[in-house]
C-alpha cells in the first residue's frame, strides 16, 4: 500500500503572531515553523498503518519555500520513506495547491491520500475536498478513527459530527482528512533523525506543474484583531444600570 | 612457650588434639608450621578467589577512570567503608557497629594468642590477662546479641527494606542470604563461651580473669560433670565453625566487608554529595552510533562493581519516593536483578577456558550449559537451546537453575533476557525521580541514577520507546524552548512594569552583579511568576544591579537530560552556554534548584563555568551584608520547610534556606523527620513532572504532604518551582489548601521586607 501525505509548513501554533505594519503578512522573525498539526496527525496515522500492515510506503509531499525541507526532514525522521518538495516562493490558493497535488497523485498513484483537515495558518479547509473532486475519488473528512478491511481494499472512517459519531466507508483509492483526536503524533527518535538525513528528498520547481501565477485568491490585507480596551469600575448599581442603558445600549 | 610466670593465665592449646600437643613440645616444629601455613594459605585463597571472580566479572564493563585523587578515595574507603561512616546513619547501623567491633575484638584477641604462643613475647598474664578476658567476654556478648538481633530483624519481623526481588537465581547464597553467616556468627559466640566454660571447669591452673560470662558456663559444665573429653569435643565444634566461617566469608553476602570499602574507594567524587547531580555526558554525541546502555556489558566496570557490592540492606528504599508509593521501581530490586542477569550472562561474555570460567562452572551457577551451547562472546543462545544444553553430551552439564519467584523461568532465560524490557522493565526505568535518596542512603556508594538514565538514553535515543506523554513536552521544548510550549517571545512577560532590564538592552560590555536566571517555571507558570516578581522586589530593595536574558534564555535541558534525551539537552545547553559566555556578570542566581544544579554541575562539561547560587544562598548573602532588612512580623504561625532534592540532597544546601527563614521576624519553624539531606521527593524530578504518574499507586506529592502535615504547619515553605506546584496540588488533594499556605522562601522574605 502506498500512502501519500501532503504536509504544510506553518508557524508553531503557540507562537504569538504579529502582523507586519503594512498588512502584507505576518512577522516571521523569531517565529518557529513546524509541520501543520493536522498534517502531522495524518502522517502519524500513515506511519501507524505502515507499521501495522508492513510493506506500505509513506510518501511526503509539500508545496512551499525551500526551507520547507526542515519540515520534510522532520517527517522523514518520524518514519516517512521519501519526500518531495514543490518549491514555491509565491503564495498559492487552495485550488492551485490541489491542482499541483492532483498531478502528483496521478504520477505516484497512491492507494490513499491522508491529509490534515486544514492548516492552522489560513484555516481554509479546502485542499482535501478539492483534490477529491478533481480526481473524482471518494473522500472522508474529519476522521477520528481509520480502519481498514481485512483485504485492505476498503477503509472505514469514523467522523465526529454534532451530537455523535458517523461512520463512512469507501473503496480505495480515496482521500481521508484527519481531525484532532485521531492520534498523538510521535516524537522522532535520534536514529530516525540520522536515517532521515539519507532519505530521498526530491525538489521540483513549481513551474513544472504549469500553475505559476494561477492562484485566483490572493491575500489582500492582514490586520491584527482590535486590542481589548480596559474595563471600567463603577461605584453603584444605579450607575451600572445607567451606563448599560446609555453607553452599551444593552437595556 | 613454656614459662615460669606464676600470675593468672591459662594454658594455651590445653587439651588440643594430639597433633597440637606434639607441636607444643616442638614450638618451631616443621609440622606445626606446615599446618599453620596451609591453613593460612587456604584461608587466603578462599577469600581472594571469589573476590577475583567478581573483579573479573566487573572487568566485562567499559573503561572508566576512577583512580584520580587516590588519597581522597582512600579516605572514603577508610572512613565511610571500614570506619562505618555511612552505616551508622540509620538506627540499625548501631547494632551493625556492635557486631563489627565485637568481631574485630575477637579477631584481634585470638590473633594475640598466636603472638604470645609463637613469639618470645609474653604478655598473657596478670592484669593484662584479666582485662583481656573481660574484653573477650564483652565482645562475645556483643556478637551473640547483635547476630541474634539481625536474625530476628531478617527472619522474624522483616522490614519492608529487606524484601527481596523476584528475579533471583536459586543458588545457595541467594536462598540462605544472611541467615548462614549470621547463624555462624551466633554459633561462634555461643561455642566460644561454652569452650571458655568447659576449660574453666576442667583445665588445671586456669583462671577466668575478669571474664563474667565464662564462669556462668563453668557452673553449667561443672553441674553436668564435664571432663576434659567434653572440652575436647567443644574445642573441635568451635574450631570447625570458626574455620567454616572464615573460609566462606567472601562466598556469602559477607563479601561486602571487602567489596564495600573497595566500592567506596572507586565512588563518584563529582559534584554534589553523591555525585548523582552530574550525569555523565555521552562522548562524541554527534558521531556516536549507540546511545545509553541496552545490554549489561555496555555499563562501565564501576557500574558492574556496584552490582557486586550491593549488600541488599534496602536502605535505598527507606526514603525512596517510588517504593513509598508502591510503584514498580525499587532501586534495591533493580540492582540485584541486574546483578543476577549479569551473573547469568557473564559466562558468555568472558573468554572460555580461562581459570575464571572454570571457577564459574564450579560455583554452579548453571553457567556451563549456557556456554556449552556454543555461545560466542556477546552472543547468548536462546533459552530453549540453553535449557536443553544444546547438543553437548558432557555429563558435567548442570541443569539451569530456576528463579526463586516460582515463575518457572530459569537462569538461561535470565541470561538471554532483554535487560531493559525483561530484567528492568519499562515502568521501573521511567518511574525514577532522580531525587538521589538511594545514593544518599547507600552504605557502599552505589550509583543508581546514572544506571537508570543510561537505560533511558537507550530507550529514548535508540528505540524511541519512551512514555508517549513526554513527546508533547519534548516537542514544546524544541519549538519554544520551554516544556510548556508557551510562546518563547513571552518569556519576559512576567516582568512587565517591574523595571527589569534585559542583558541584550544592557549590552555585552556592561557588567552586572547578578544575572538572574529565571527558568521556564519562573517565566511561564502563573504561580511561579509570583516568586520571580518577589525576587525582583528583594533585589531592588537591596540595590542589586541585575539583568535577565529574556527571550535569549532557554530551557536548561535538565528535564530532557534526566529523561535520557541527551540530544535535546545538548542542543539547548550549548545554546545557553554560548549566550551566558557573551555577557559579563559576577554570578548567576536561580530560583529553580534544577536550573541551579545543571548550570553549576553540568554546564562545565560544555565549557560553561559560572558562579551559580540558588536564591536561598543569594538572600542569605544579602542578609549577611545587611543589604536587606526584614521587619514585618507576620509569621505568627508554624512553618515547615520542604527541602528540594536538587538543593538539599544533591548540592548539600540546606542550612542557608533555614538561616534565611529564621531571619524573618516571628518565625516559628519546625523540621519534619524527612528534611535536609533526608528530604522526601515531591515527585516532580527526573522529568516526572512532564509525564503521568504510574497508575493505581499512591501519589508521591500527597505522600510527602502527609508527612509534613503531621507537624501541623500553617505554611509550607518551598524553594523550588516544581515543589511549589506539586506540594500546592497535594494540599488541594488533601483539601487543606485553605488552612495550609504553600510559599516559596523568596516570597516569604519579600513579604517581610522592612
Amino acid at each position: 500500500m502506498k500512502i501519500l501525505v501532503p504536509i504544510k509548513r506553518v508557524p508553531d501554533p503557540q507562537t504569538n503572531i504579529a502582523v507586519k505594519p503594512d498588512g502584507s503578512g505576518i512577522v516571521t522573525d523569531n517565529v518557529k515553523f513546524v509541520i501543520n498539526p493536522f498534517c502531522e496527525i495524518a502522517l502519524e496515522e500513515a506511519l501507524r498503518v505502515k507499521e501495522q500492515q508492513g510493506g506500505a510506503e509513506v510518501v511526503l509531499v509539500s508545496i512551499g519555500p525551500k526551507v520547507t525541507q526542515e519540515q520534510l526532514r522532520t517527517g522523514l525522521a518520524m518514519g516517512a520513506d521519501r519526500a518531495m518538495l514543490v518549491v514555491a516562493e509565491e503564495e498559492l490558493d487552495p485550488a492551485t495547491a490541489a491542482t499541483v497535488l492532483k498531478k502528483i497523485v496521478e504520477a505516484e498513484s497512491p492507494d490513499l491520500v491522508l491529509a490534515g483537515k486544514q492548516s492552522i495558518d489560513d484555516d481554509a479547509n479546502q485542499v482535501g475536498q478539492i483534490l477529491a473532486s478533481s480526481l473524482d475519488w471518494p473522500q472522508a473528512t474529519f476522521a477520528s478513527k481509520v480502519e481498514f478491511s481485512a483485504d485492505k481494499k476498503e477503509v472505514t472512517v469514523t467522523r465526529e459530527v454534532d451530537g455523535g459519531l458517523e461512520q463512512v466507508a469507501f473503496a480505495l483509492p480515496g482521500i481521508v482528512t484527519t481531525d484532532l483526536r485521531l492520534n498523538e503524533p510521535r516524537y522522532a527518535s535520534l536514529p530516525g533523525i540520522m536515517k532521515a538525513r539519507k532519505k530521498e528528498l526530491k525538489e521540483v520547481p513549481l513551474a513544472d506543474y504549469g500553475v505559476a501565477g494561477a492562484a485566483k485568491v490572493k491575500t489582500h490585507k492582514m490586520a491584527p484583531p482590535p486590542k481589548r480596551s480596559a474595563g471600567r469600575k463603577v461605584e453603584t448599581v444605579q450607575e451600572l444600570v445607567g451606563l448599560l442603558h446609555t453607553e452599551a445600549k444593552l437595556i | 612457650m613454656l614459662n615460669t610466670n606464676t600470675e593468672d593465665t591459662r594454658h594455651i592449646l590445653w587439651n588440643a588434639p594430639e597433633a597440637f600437643h606434639w607441636a607444643l613440645a616442638n614450638p618451631w616444629g616443621l609440622f606445626r608450621f606446615g599446618v599453620a601455613f596451609v591453613l593460612f594459605a587456604l584461608w587466603g585463597l578462599s577469600i581472594v578467589v571469589p573476590l577475583l571472580r567478581w573483579m573479573k566479572i566487573a572487568s566485562i564493563g567499559k573503561p572508566e577512570n576512577r583512580t584520580d585523587q587516590p588519597l581522597r578515595r582512600l579516605r572514603a574507603a577508610l572512613l565511610e567503608g571500614f570506619g562505618q561512616g555511612r552505616v551508622v546513619r540509620e538506627r540499625s547501623g548501631v547494632m551493625h557497629q556492635v557486631l563489627f567491633v565485637s568481631f574485630l575484638v575477637l579477631f584481634i584477641g585470638t590473633s594475640l594468642i598466636t603472638i604470645e604462643e609463637d613469639t618470645p613475647l609474653q604478655f598473657y598474664y596478670g592484669a593484662f590477662y584479666g582485662l583481656y578476658k573481660l574484653m573477650m567476654d564483652l565482645a562475645g556478648v556483643g556478637l551473640i546479641v547483635s547476630s541474634s538481633w539481625f536474625l530476628w530483624r531478617r527472619y522474624v519481623q522483616p522490614t519492608r527494606a529487606l524484601a527481596q526481588p523476584a528475579k533471583m537465581v536459586s543458588t545457595f547464597e541467594n536462598e540462605s542470604g544472611y541467615g548462614f553467616p549470621l547463624a555462624m556468627l551466633f554459633l561462634i559466640g555461643l561455642t566460644g563461651f561454652m569452650l571458655e566454660g568447659a576449660r574453666l571447669a576442667t583445665a588445671p591452673d586456669t583462671h577466668g580473669g575478669l571474664a563474667f560470662v565464662g564462669p556462668w558456663f563453668e557452673r553449667l559444665f561443672r553441674a553436668a560433670g564435664a571432663t576434659p573429653a567434653t572440652h575436647y569435643v567443644v574445642w573441635w565444634v568451635h574450631m570447625v565453625i570458626v574455620l567454616g566461617f572464615l573460609y566462606s566469608m567472601t562466598s556469602t553476602k559477607l563479601r561486602h566487608i571487602f567489596l564495600g570499602p573497595v566500592n567506596l574507594f572507586y565512588k563518584n567524587l563529582d559534584a554534589g554529595y553523591s555525585g548523582g547531580a552530574r550525569l555523565k555526558p555521552i562522548e562524541d554525541l554527534e558521531n556516536a552510533e549507540t546511545y545509553g546502555v541496552e545490554k549489561i556489558e555496555e555499563y562501565s566496570w564501576k557500574q558492574l562493581l556496584d552490582m557486586a557490592a550491593c549488600l541488599e540492606c534496602g536502605r535505598c528504599t527507606l526514603n525512596c519516593p517510588t517504593v513509598n508509593t508502591q510503584k514498580a521501581l525499587n532501586p534495591k530490586h533493580l540492582v540485584i536483578e541486574q546483578r543476577e542477569h549479569l551473573l547469568a550472562k557473564a559466562p558468555s561474555l568472558l573468554p572460555q577456558g580461562s581459570f575464571l570460567f572454570a571457577q564459574l562452572a564450579k560455583f554452579g551457577r548453571g553457567a556451563s550449559n549456557v556456554v556449552a551451547a556454543g555461545a560466542d562472546a556477546g552472543e547468548v543462545p536462546g533459552a530453549e537451546e540453553a535449557a536443553t544444553g544444546g547438543d553437548v553430551a558432557d555429563a558435567d552439564v548442570r541443569p539451569s537453575r530456576e528463579l526463586l519467584d516460582g515463575s518457572g523461568r530459569d537462569q538461561a532465560w535470565l541470561a538471554q533476557a532483554d535487560m531493559i524490557n525483561d530484567v528492568a522493565t519499562q515502568p521501573v526505568i521511567w518511574g525514577c525521580t532522580t531525587c538521589g535518596w538511594c545514593e544518599e542512603g547507600c552504605p557502599v556508594g552505589i550509583e543508581h541514577i546514572q544506571r537508570i538514565v543510561d537505560m533511558r538514553r537507550n530507550d529514548m535515543l535508540m528505540r524511541g520507546a519512551f512514555p508517549q506523554d513526554l513527546a508533547k513536552s519534548f516537542k514544546a521544548t524544541e519549538n519554544q524552548s520551554n516544556p510548556w510550549g508557551l510562546a518563547a517571545d513571552g518569556r519576559a512577560n512576567w516582568a512587565e512594569g517591574l523595571d527589569v532590564q534585559q542583558m541584550a538592552e544592557l549590552g555585552e560590555d556592561e557588567r552586572v552583579e547578578v544575572l538572574y536566571w529565571v527558568g521556564c517555571a519562573g517565566s511561564f507558570d502563573d504561580r511561579n511568576q509570583k516568586t520571580s516578581r518577589a525576587l525582583v522586589k528583594i533585589m531592588q530593595a537591596a540595590g542589586v544591579k541585575f539583568g535577565i536574558l529574556g527571550m535569549e534564555e532557554g530551557c536548561t535541558g535538565e528535564p530532557a537530560r534526566r529523561l535520557g534525551n541527551e540530544y535535546l539537552y545538548f542542543t539547548l545547553a550549548q545554546m545557553n552556554v554560548e549566550t551566558l559566555n557573551r555577557y559579563k556578570f559576577d554570578k548567576i542566581v536561580t530560583q529553580c534548584p534544577h536550573c541551579f544544579n545543571t548550570i553549576k554541575n553540568e554546564y562545565p562539561d560544555l565549557g560553561g563555568r559560572f558562579e551559580v547560587v540558588h536564591t536561598a544562598q543569594f538572600i542569605e548573602g544579602l542578609l549577611d551584608a545587611g543589604r536587606i532588612k526584614l521587619g514585618r512580623d507576620f509569621m505568627r504561625k508554624k512553618l515547615v520547610l520542604h527541602d528540594p532534592c536538587y538543593l538539599a540532597r544533591h548540592n548539600n544546601v540546606h542550612e542557608e534556606t533555614r538561616t534565611v527563614l529564621d531571619a524573618i521576624p516571628g518565625m516559628n519553624r519546625e523540621d519534619v523527620g524527612q528534611s535536609r539531606r533526608r528530604t522526601f521527593c515531591c515527585g516532580a524530578g527526573g522529568g516526572q513532572f512532564w509525564k503521568e504518574e504510574e497508575h493505581d499507586t499512591a501519589r508521591i506529592n500527597v505522600t510527602r504532604v502527609e508527612q509534613i502535615l503531621e507537624a501541623k504547619p500553617d505554611t509550607i515553605a518551598v524553594a523550588c518551582p516544581f515543589c511549589t506546584t506539586m506540594i500546592g496540588d497535594a494540599t488541594k488533594a488533601k483539601g487543606v489548601e485553605e488552612e495550609v499556605a504553600v510559599k516559596d522562601v523568596v516570597e516569604l522574605v519579600a513579604e517581610s521586607l522592612a
